[in-house]
Order: structure tokens, then sequence, then C-alpha cells
């Protein structure tokens, strides 16, 4: 089968989780012998964006040099239905569109498409987290869209009045996602769709009446590439450590409420060291380590020295790649009850799960797990087996990607 | 005084700061670099070690609506008597910053990533400015209307939040 994909904001190495989701799809479904090609555009005034060399990936591409001040969604479309239309593919499968996606779905209706959507893009028209006042958000782009445009004007309002205006701005403004046009186009985009490909379960039952097909298909990692020390060959420390790993900065990643029951925990034992990745050391505290910001190698080397991974996330992260390669170097995962992680930790199993925001269901849950190594070495052991089992990629190829196939074209 | 060429590198907004400091310093090996931080801001690691003298920006931000912070500025830039000044981008606020800075010319890195010089006259600089001020006004204001003006036919729609007696908070 050939299979084209497209994806406006590809790089490679990737910038995010999104990137390296869309070339691990790519590549598995080239190695599970279908034709493969990657449509997707360079930039070439936008450094936010590594782009990538076409010689570096080990799939055929079609890169065109764009430059986002100029690119409107008609000018993609351009350039972008004949590039496909030369290739002839069997089905399109199409990654992060931001904005644009509904123009191009558009396009190339004339395909079976099946379309990808990360973060919660085909709900919060804003910044894709679905996140207001500290809580889920409970409107959504397609059920409430005037609530949906005000709060994206609202929200984007220093930024829209900026006289230097970020790539993202100048995508909302170039596809006129605040008209009403955008709306009734977005919608119909998604029942031009053959199916539709999300994080987890929530995304999946908001976008259920529009699609014909919608199937939650997690992310994963290359398990059998990572290197494996079990818990209990780990040489011993004098304080365990407890590891924070992916944009720590981010306050929806909460690394308050790890500090939180840290702190709560500092008052009454000296044990452990909470390690995170990133440069800021807001705590100043002895059992607080900032390890800087690390590359894929150097996170690897920290969750092999890690004996409990955390994911305080307060958001609902859509999936939740941090607990997923917790889980692949074989440490017990502690995470928020939300979002997508709630579906991959096991409570009890593989780690275990605590109220979003609550620092003291925290504490008690780490306090617990630095009282009982064996039970975390289980668990992790466990966390291994279920991450080699259920999120490498090889799994998540054959067992999600392949079947959606063959149901889209039959 | 020595007689090395003095260049500032204005940290600002934005990503790859240190990555700029090592193309400078691979482009200027002799010179003597002043690394410009924002006030409250520290200098990593990786900065520091090509910076032979760190200096403290007077504010955090600076704004053309808030002169008496550009003035701060200013002053403390006149004072480093800089021959070379560089910025992350050629945006208006930068080019402005650069034609305060008093350096005799000025530097920046394109939006190709190349090393380019910055105009530095204050009048023009300022003009653009303006100019852009007007655009991003109207920018916004053409948004804050198309969704107060031009509404999706949704019959029954209901703010959840607000039915919940809940208000956004102002970023």
């Amino acid at each position: 089968m050939r299979i084209a994909f497209v994806d406006l904001w590809f790089s490679w190495p990737p910038i995010g989780g999104a990137q390296a989701n869309m070339f691990h799809t790519i590549e598995g479904l080239r190695q599970a012998g279908h034709e493969v090609r990657l449509f997707a555009p360079v930039y070439d005034d936008l450094w936010h964006h590594a782009g990538y060399e076409p010689e570096a990936l080990p799939f055929p591409s079609e890169p065109v040099t764009m430059n986002w001040a100029r690119t409107t969604a008609r000018g993609l479309c351009q350039w972008l239905r004949p590039a496909v239309d030369a290739w002839r593919p069997d089905v399109v499968f199409m990654g992060f569109g931001r904005y644009c996606k509904p123009y191009l779905i558009e396009a190339l209706a004339h395909y079976p498409i099946i379309s990808r959507y990360f973060l919660y893009e085909h709900l919060c028209i804003r910044d894709g987290c679905l996140y207001k006042d500290y809580e889920t958000c409970l409107n959504d782009f397609l059920r409430t869209p005037n609530v949906c445009r005000k709060c994206t004007v609202d929200f984007w309002e220093d930024w829209l009045k900026q006289s230097d205006t970020p790539p993202d701005i100048r995508d909302l403004t170039n596809a006129g996602v605040l008209t009403p046009r955008y709306h009734r186009l977005f919608v119909e985009s998604l029942g031009k769709c053959r199916a539709a490909v999300v994080n987890n379960a929530m995304a999946k039952e908001r976008i259920d009446d529009y699609c014909p097909v919608v199937r939650v298909i997690p992310s994963g990692v290359k398990v059998k590439e990572r290197e494996y020390l079990p818990l209990r060959d780990k040489p011993a420390r004098e304080r365990k450590v407890i590891l924070m790993s992916g944009r720590t900065t981010d306050p929806l990643k909460g690394m308050q409420v790890l500090a939180d029951a840290g702190s709560g925990l500092a008052r009454y034992r000296s044990d452990f060291e909470i390690w995170v990745t990133g440069d800021d050391d807001p705590f100043q505290e002895p059992w607080f380590k900032a390890c800087g910001w690390q590359g894929q190698g150097e996170t690897m080397d920290l969750y092999r020295e890690a004996d409990i991974v955390v994911v305080p996330s307060v958001w609902a992260e859509p999936f939740g790649r941090v607990a997923v390669e917790g889980m692949a170097a074989g440490r017990p995962v502690v995470a928020s009850r939300i979002g997508g992680l709630q579906e991959i930790v096991r409570p009890g199993e593989t780690g275990e799960l605590f109220e979003a925001n609550s620092s003291a269901e925290l504490a008690l849950i780490l306090e617990r797990m630095l009282d009982n190594p064996e039970e975390c070495a289980r668990m992790g052991d466990r966390a291994r087996e279920t991450a080699a089992n259920e999120y490498d990629w090889e799994h998540i190829v054959e067992a999600y990607y392949l079947p959606l196939l063959e149901q889209v074209t039959s | 005084m020595s007689g090395a060429l003095r260049i500032c590198a204005f940290r600002s907004q934005g990503w790859g700061y240190a990555t700029r400091l090592h193309h400078l310093r691979r482009r200027y090996p002799d010179a003597r670099l002043v690394v410009m931080i924002p006030k409250g801001e520290t200098v990593s690691e990786q900065e520091a070690a090509y910076a032979d003298e760190v200096l403290e920006q007077p504010h955090e931000t600076y704004s053309i609506r808030k002169p008496g912070k550009l003035w701060d500025l200013a002053r403390t830039l006149r004072e480093a008597r800089l021959d070379l000044f560089v910025v992350m981008y050629p945006s208006p606020r930068l080019r402005l910053v650069a034609g305060l800075s008093g350096a005799r010319r000025a530097e920046c890195w394109s939006y190709q990533n190349l090393i380019i010089a910055l105009p530095t006259r204050l009048l023009p600089a300022m003009a653009v400015l303006g100019w852009r001020i007007v655009q991003g006004q109207l920018r916004f204001w053409r948004c804050w209307l198309t969704t107060r003006l031009r509404r999706v036919p949704m019959p029954g729609e209901v703010d959840k939040m607000e039915a919940r007696g809940l208000r956004m908070p102002r970023r």
C-alpha cells in the first residue's frame, strides 16, 4: 500500500513528541512492507523548527522550502495537492497541521484520509491544551465555537498586538481561524476523514459524533533499544533518587506539586533526592537537584540512576510519553490521575496514581515507596514488561496502525 | 583602555542565546564579549564560557510605551562604551534598542540565521516600530470584532464555564 504522510511541523531530530510519533509511525509502516513518503515543508524563517534533512531520514520525503510569514493555507494546498497527486497514494495520513489542517484535508479529500490529532488540537483552538482556570476545560471548539473563539482572542491579546508576530499567531490569522467559516470547514473536515486518531479516551469521546471512525492509539518508545538495569541490580546510593523528566519549567508539568511533596517529606526524612531535568532550581533545597537540559542519551542515564519516576502534570496530558519512558527503563511511575497518564499507569502494578495537584497524596505515596524497595523493584519489572508488550513501536504499528489501514481501505 | 573590540550581546526573549554567543566568539575571537542579561536572570554555564564580562540590564523588558525604562537602558549601554552591539533578531524593538546603545555599529541574526548589519538610526527605527504597533493593534481589534460580531450559528450554545459561575483570568 502507498501511504502519503503530510506534516506541516515535521522536524528531525524531533523537537517534541509529535515529531517523534510521526517518525516512528512512518518508519514502522515502512518496515511492515508499505511504501511510504513524507510530504513536509521546510521553513526558511523559523528557528523554532529545526527542519529536517531528507538524506538523514530512512524513508523518502518531499520537502519544499516555505516562508512562514508568506505562507497561507491556500499556498500550502497549492503545493501539496499536485505533489501528492503525482505520487498517487492509496491512503493519506495527516500529521501535525495545526490551524491549516482543515484546508489540507479539504484539498486531499479525494483520498481516504487518516488524521492524527496531537495535543487537543481538534478541541482547543487556543493552544491545544484544553486547560482553563486550572482544570480541564469543559468547552470545545466543536460544540462551543463562539466561546472558544473569544477565549482564543483574549488569551493571545498581547501576542496579537505585538510588533513581532510569532509563528503560531501568523498561523492563526493566516488560516482565518477566528472567522465563522473556519468552524464549518473544521467540522466538515472531520467528517471527510475516514478515521481520526487521538491519544486518549477523553479526546475520543468528544469527537465520536463528528468522525466516522475514531481510534485511540498511544505513542510509543523503542523499548528494546533501551538498556535495562533492573532496580534490584542498581548500585545502592545513600539517597534514593526521585526523578521528574521532561519540560519541567512548564507550570503545567507540575514541578511545584512535586517540590511541595518533597518539602513535606524532607521534614522527617533525608534518604531521598528529587532530580529534575532543566536548568531552573527555584527551590535551593539540599534535596532538590536541577540536572540541566538533557538530550535523549543523557535522559536514559538519569532513568538508570532513578529509583522512582514521577509525572506530576496538572493538565490532562494527552499521552504522557515521560511515563512510558520511565516504564521502559524499568522504574515504577507515580503519575497524576489525569488525561492519558491514568491510562498508562496501572496503580499497584506498574506504579501509582494520585489526584492531580495533590502534593499531600503524592508525599504519602512516595513515602510508602521509599519504605518498600522490594515493592518498587517488583513494580519496576512489571513496568518494563508492560512497556515492552504494549508501548514498543513495533507492537503499536502491528496492533493499531495495520488493522486501521485495512479498515480504512476496505 | 585596551584596543580590543568591545561587543555587547544583548539577551532578549527567544531561544538559542548560547549558540549565538558561540557564533559571535568564532566570528570575533579577539574581541571583549560583554553578555547583557535581563534583570534578575542568571548566566548559564555554557553562556559564561563565552563571556568576558556580564552586565545586567536595568529592567526585565522594554517597550516604547515606557520611555523611562528605555532611557535607563540607553544610559547603561552608553556607559559600557561599545563598539558593536549585537541583538538576537532583526525585530523593530531590538532595532530601537540598538539605536539607543550608542555603539558605532550593530548586528543581528537574520531570519535565515545569518549575521547581518542592523541599521541603527533612531528615527527610522522608531517609525518602523510605531507602524508595527499600529498593525498589531489593528490585527487584535479585527480579531476581537470578528469574534464578537460574526458568530458561528450554534443554537443552544452555552458557555459551560460561565454557567458554573467561573471567569477566565486575564493573562
